[in-house]
This record gives C-alpha cells, sequence and structure tokens, in this order.
C-alpha cells in the first residue's frame, strides 16, 4: 500500500469544501472528494484500463483508496494505517449498522479479524501490530474482468 | 500497485529454488546444532483421515523455562455463556501486587498470543470469575496504578477488528508456576477496571471506543466473554506494545481525552523481555491433532517455552529461521514470504493469537467456497467445501527489505483446510483444537495468516526485535520452524 503507483499519476491536491456525506462505497467521485475533506488527506487519481484509483492519504499516515468503475462509481475500497479508519464515513452510515450488526451477530475468527458478506457489500476489516488494514466491496458494481484481489 | 515489486520477488524465488533445487528439505538453513527438539518437517495434511501437520512432540513441561498450554474451551464464563474458544492456547499465570507481596491469584485462562505483546488481566476475571483471592489481588492493583510525573492514572486502550479493549495500567509480579519463569514489576493493562471505565469512575475516551462517532458504537470488549479469556500473554516479535496500543494519562478520563505519548516505565513490555535469562523469545509447541478435530488434546498437552538457544532445551535444532522484514510495504505490517500454489503473498506472517488458517486470493482453488447465507448465516470469513480437506502446497521464506526480497532460507509450509461447519459440528459441537480451520484472509489478499491451526505438530519459534542473538540466526524479529 505504501508504493505511489507506477502508471502517470494526476494529482490533485482539492481544496473543495466538504460536499454532504456521502457513502463513498456505492458513491461517486463526489462521495470520495467527501471522504478526503473528512480525513482532511489530501488525494491523487491513477487511472487505469476500466477503473481508476482515488487515494486518500492522511498526515497521520492513513491511505485510502477507493475505485471508481468506468461508470463513476465506487465498487471498491482499501484502507491501511495507524488507525481504524471511519468505517461509518467510507461505508456509510446505513451500511456501516449492517456490517457491525452482523459482524457481531456472527461467528468471527478473533478479535483480529472482522468479515462479513452481505447481500450487497463486503467488508474485510483486520489489525496486526498497530497496523489497521482492510478491504471492503460491493459485488455487483465490480467491473467485468476486473478481480476484487485487484482491490488492495 | 505492487506488481512490479511482487514480479520481482517472485523472480527471486523462482531464482532461489533453482539455486536451492538440490538442497533436501525445503531450503538451506541457519539450523543449529539439533539440540532438544530432535524431530522435524511437516508431513503435510491432505488426507482426510489421520493426523495433520507436523510431527513434533511437545516437550515435558518444568524447570527452568517450560509452561504447559490448553487448548480447551476457555473460560468458565465464555462456556456458561456459549461462546467457546476454538484453537486458542491458554497458560495459567500466578499474578502478585508488587505492592504486596503475599497478595497473589493463580489465574488460568491468559491467552498466549505470539502477535501482540504485553500482559492484560481482565479485571472481571479477578472480581467475579471465581478465582481464588481474585478479588483481593484486584483490590491491590488497583492500589499500584502506573501514574506519570503529575501522579495521574495512565490508561491503555488496544483498538480490534471492530472493537477495543480498555483499562488502566498496573504493575504486577508474575510467575509461569510450573516452569518457575519469573517476572517483576511489569507494566499491565487491567481491561475493564471498574475504577476507569464506570459511569461514576470516568469514561472511556472516545479516541480509543469510537473515533468516528460511528452508531452503533464498535463493541467494548472489557470483560471475559467478549475479550475471550481472562487475560492475553503477549510474546509476539516486539518488546512492547507502544506502536499497537494508545496510552492516556487522564484517569479518569472523559470522553473527549487525546492519548499522550508514554515514556519508560509506563510502557507495556513482552513480559518475556523481562525474565532472569531466557527472554528472548519464545517456541509455542502443540501435538499434532487428528484432522476430525478434539477436545483439549493432551497427549502429550502443548507448551510454551521460553528463551531460544539460552538452555540445552531451546536450540534451533531442525527449524528454519525466517527473517521477519519490518520494511515490508504491505497491509499486513511486518512479514514473511509464502508462495501458495504458486502464487506469492508477500505479508505473511505466523500468529497463534489467529484462530484459523487465512487466505485469499488466487491460490485458493474453487473447491473452496465462502460459506453462504444457506448454511452459516451472513457473515464471517470462514470455508466450506465438500471436497473433504483441500490441500495447499506451500513454502515459506525469509523477507528482507523495500520492495521485500525473500531470502535463501526455506521452509515447508503445507497446510490443507476442510470444511467449517463439518469442524464447528462435529464431535458434538466440542472440538476445540481443529488443524484444517480456514477462513478468507479477505483485509490483505497478499497475506497468508498462518494461525494457531498451523502450530499443531510444530515447534515455533518468535524471537522479539532486539533480544539476545541466537546462534546462527539474523537478528531478531524473526519466526522459525
Amino acid at each position: 500500500m505504501k508504493y505511489a503507483p507506477l502508471a502517470a499519476i494526476a494529482l490533485c491536491l482539492s481544496a473543495t469544501a466538504a460536499a454532504p456525506a456521502l457513502a463513498a462505497l456505492k458513491g461517486d467521485a463526489a462521495s470520495v472528494e467527501a471522504d478526503r475533506a473528512h480525513m482532511k488527506g489530501f488525494s491523487q487519481v491513477t487511472p487505469g484500463a476500466g477503473y481508476s484509483v482515488h487515494e486518500i492519504r492522511t498526515p497521520e499516515g492513513m491511505v485510502v483508496r477507493e475505485y471508481l468503475s468506468a461508470e463513476g462509481k465506487v465498487f471498491g475500497l482499501a484502507w491501511q494505517g495507524p488507525k481504524r479508519p471511519d468505517l461509518q464515513q467510507l461505508l456509510g452510515p446505513e451500511r456501516y449498522a449492517e456490517f457491525a450488526k452482523a459482524a457481531t451477530a456472527t461467528r468471527q475468527p478473533d478479535r483480529r479479524h472482522a468479515s462479513v458478506q452481505l447481500q450487497d457489500f463486503v467488508v474485510h476489516s483486520a489489525v496486526r501490530l498497530g497496523n489497521f488494514y482492510g478491504r471492503a466491496w460491493a459485488p455487483e458494481l465490480v467491473p467485468a474482468g476486473v478481480s476484487t484481489d485487484q482491490i488492495k | 500497485m505492487k506488481g512490479g515489486a511482487v514480479r520481482k520477488v517472485l523472480a527471486l524465488v523462482l531464482i532461489s529454488a533453482f539455486i536451492f533445487a538440490g538442497c533436501s528439505g525445503g531450503g538451506g538453513g541457519y539450523g543449529g546444532s539439533s539440540g532438544g527438539s530432535s524431530s522435524g518437517g511437516s508431513s503435510g495434511g491432505s488426507s482426510s483421515g489421520g493426523t495433520c501437520c507436523g510431527n513434533q512432540v511437545p516437550l515435558t513441561a518444568g524447570p527452568p523455562n517450560v509452561e504447559p498450554l490448553v487448548v480447551d474451551q476457555g473460560p468458565a464464563a465464555s462456556i456458561a455463556a456459549n461462546s467457546p474458544a476454538i484453537n486458542t492456547a491458554f497458560v495459567t499465570i500466578q499474578v502478585c501486587a508488587t505492592n504486596a507481596p503475599g497478595t497473589c491469584a493463580t489465574i488460568d485462562h491468559i491467552q498466549v498470543d505470539t502477535g501482540s505483546s504485553g500482559l492484560r488481566l481482565v479485571a472481571g476475571a479477578l472480581s467475579s470469575g471465581g478465582i481464588t483471592g481474585g478479588p483481593a489481588l484486584l483490590a491491590a492493583l488497583q492500589a499500584k496504578y502506573v501514574t506519570n510525573a503529575g501522579n495521574v492514572t495512565m490508561t491503555n486502550c488496544v483498538p480490534f477488528a471492530i472493537g477495543f479493549s480498555y483499562g488502566s495500567l498496573t504493575t504486577t509480579n508474575i510467575t509461569l508456576p510450573v516452569s518457575t519463569e519469573t517476572a517483576n514489576g511489569v507494566v499491565t493493562q487491567l481491561i475493564g477496571d471498574p475504577n476507569y471505565v464506570s459511569a461514576g469512575g470516568g469514561n472511556i475516551p472516545l479516541s480509543c471506543s469510537n473515533p468516528g462517532n460511528a452508531s452503533p458504537a464498535p463493541p467494548e470488549m472489557d470483560d471475559v466473554v467478549s475479550f475471550g479469556a481472562n487475560g492475553l500473554l503477549g510474546v509476539g516479535i516486539s518488546p512492547d506494545d507502544s506502536s499497537a496500543a494508545l496510552y492516556y494519562a487522564c484517569g479518569p478520563c472523559t470522553t473527549a481525552s487525546n492519548p499522550v505519548a508514554p515514556v519508560a516505565g509506563q510502557i507495556v513490555q513482552n513480559p518475556v523481555t523481562l525474565f532472569a535469562m531466557d527472554n528472548n523469545g519464545t517456541i509455542v509447541q502443540l501435538p499434532a491433532v487428528p484432522n476430525a478435530g478434539t477436545t483439549n488434546p493432551t497427549s502429550p498437552p502443548g507448551v510454551i517455552v521460553f528463551g531460544i538457544g539460552t538452555e540445552a532445551n531451546n536450540k534451533l535444532g531442525s527449524a528454519k529461521v525466517l527473517a521477519v522484514n519490518l520494511q515490508n510495504p504491505g497491509m499486513s505490517g511486518p512479514a514473511i514470504t509464502a508462495v501458495v500454489n504458486g502464487t506469492t503473498y508477500n505479508d505473511s506472517f505466523l500468529d497463534s493469537g489467529t484462530n484459523f488458517l487465512g487466505i485469499s486470493g488466487a491460490a485458493v482453488p474453487g473447491s473452496l467456497q465462502v460459506c453462504s447465507s444457506a448454511n452459516n448465516g451472513p457473515g464471517g470469513p470462514w470455508y466450506c467445501t465438500n471436497s473433504g480437506l483441500v490441500a495447499f502446497t506451500a513454502t515459506a521464506y525469509g523477507q528482507t527489505g523495500n520492495p521485500p526480497v525473500v531470502t535463501a532460507v526455506s521452509q515447508n509450509a503445507d497446510f490443507s483446510i476442510g470444511d467449517t461447519l463439518t469442524a464447528f459440528t462435529a464431535n458434538n459441537g466440542n472440538n476445540t483444537a481443529v488443524p484444517n480451520l480456514g477462513g478468507q484472509n479477505g483485509a490483505d489478499p497478499e497475506s497468508v495468516d498462518f494461525g494457531l491451526p498451523f502450530f499443531y505438530g510444530r515447534y515455533v519459534f518468535t524471537a522479539i526485535e532486539g533480544g539476545t542473538p541466537v546462534a546462527g540466526a539474523p537478528p531478531a524479529p524473526w519466526f522459525a520452524y
């Protein structure tokens, strides 16, 4: 997660005022900007074939990558850093509540892992040695030919 | 984003595989003289009957450095709450107050965790866990808090994948009763200390409990059932928890309290580093268990051996040393490399605090499917299959640098994953040791989390960063088996 993408990087140091706190997952580019503003980070966009990656970095070392399809929808998220990110912001309040409820209602492995597969989205959250990391995606929005393993 | 690095490492793996093609046993090694551990290697685990994993037999517990473990259903409260442990190793520790040396309690079901550092005790286990002398010990520990220069009680917060544990810091003297290993002045987290988590004693800082002010709030894991143990003995690669925990100097805190940087004397240390002699690491030795799973394997029981190369019984023997890369750029942090079914996983690690074998990505065959809502509810990472045991061909490598490169040392890491529902329901639902329990490691598709099932039948060494060097091994941290 700490490498700069190898492809051409379009750096956009956006200073736009915070947009409404739309969910990033299943949201659009505006929701990515809302996340960036919420995290007080800066972002850069890496265009790619079939999707683009919007990477948000914060001064305290959090990295969030949001994957936008050609249709402009956020189909996946990945995060890493010294804190657990604000999943309510990244997933959206309703999906966060659904995730939190499912994660406590189902048999999870141990304190360091929480994974849920819900009707329309998937979340994997983990922590190890003070390093928080995880991924989330909306399966029906993942572009054809793109593996969820590419969300990272 | 790591494609270039992955390809580079894979190329090196292929090169080293070529170079070492003539070697037997999976690679060259830092194998020292053969000491107490004479048997070695692993024997695969793909047959549906029989016994899984390695064939090494745990040492007999006793002085000066071998402490027995159990892999059972956990504390009485967990069993009563129908929340039994699985693939979780527990130890019993005698804990004494530093301010009242005769005030001690022998606390069962302290989880042994090679994936974190520090001693943590659940206050509720002492106050109402049925532990002889528990309430008196709790009172003594509450009279000996770790304080800052202003005499303000320090507290400590460990955030987890969704929840957290929070409590005061106190000091303890501990003895591992069978091995007689002792450590004094151990800075210890008192999880759920009612003096600091109740409404009357102060609130938990939101920066610990719920930084995003999310609804519902992340679960507080401050009692025995939610924590899953009476305490935790973190014996990981770090000498302390300063990179993994939040510290506060505000007891009693408010919801608005902010973390502080702890200084020496306030930091939760890896207790092993405080032992007189055997202080540079551990060996977790669990018995081989049947593929069908079992309840608390005791013939022989598992043990944790303290020290590496410090006694006649804790030499590396046939173990291969796998350097842990602190510069690993991957999502999971410090790591080794595993090549599984031909796919490179550069963010891999061994961890007794993970109770399953975690793997996602290209190495997972279609015969393993995430247990679906039709058979296991809407969640969890667990794999289900109707193909019996699904075998993975794997090799583990040490790793260094950024971008990461693998070391010449490697070791066979074959494992198998079976059907989780079968594991949970077989043996009348009483399985506590299941060697083929597996699931997605979905948070990082480039990581294999070699959890506790991998430890069955193996001697798994965890060398602590900064510890006394071991002859023939690189500087710690490293894993070896």
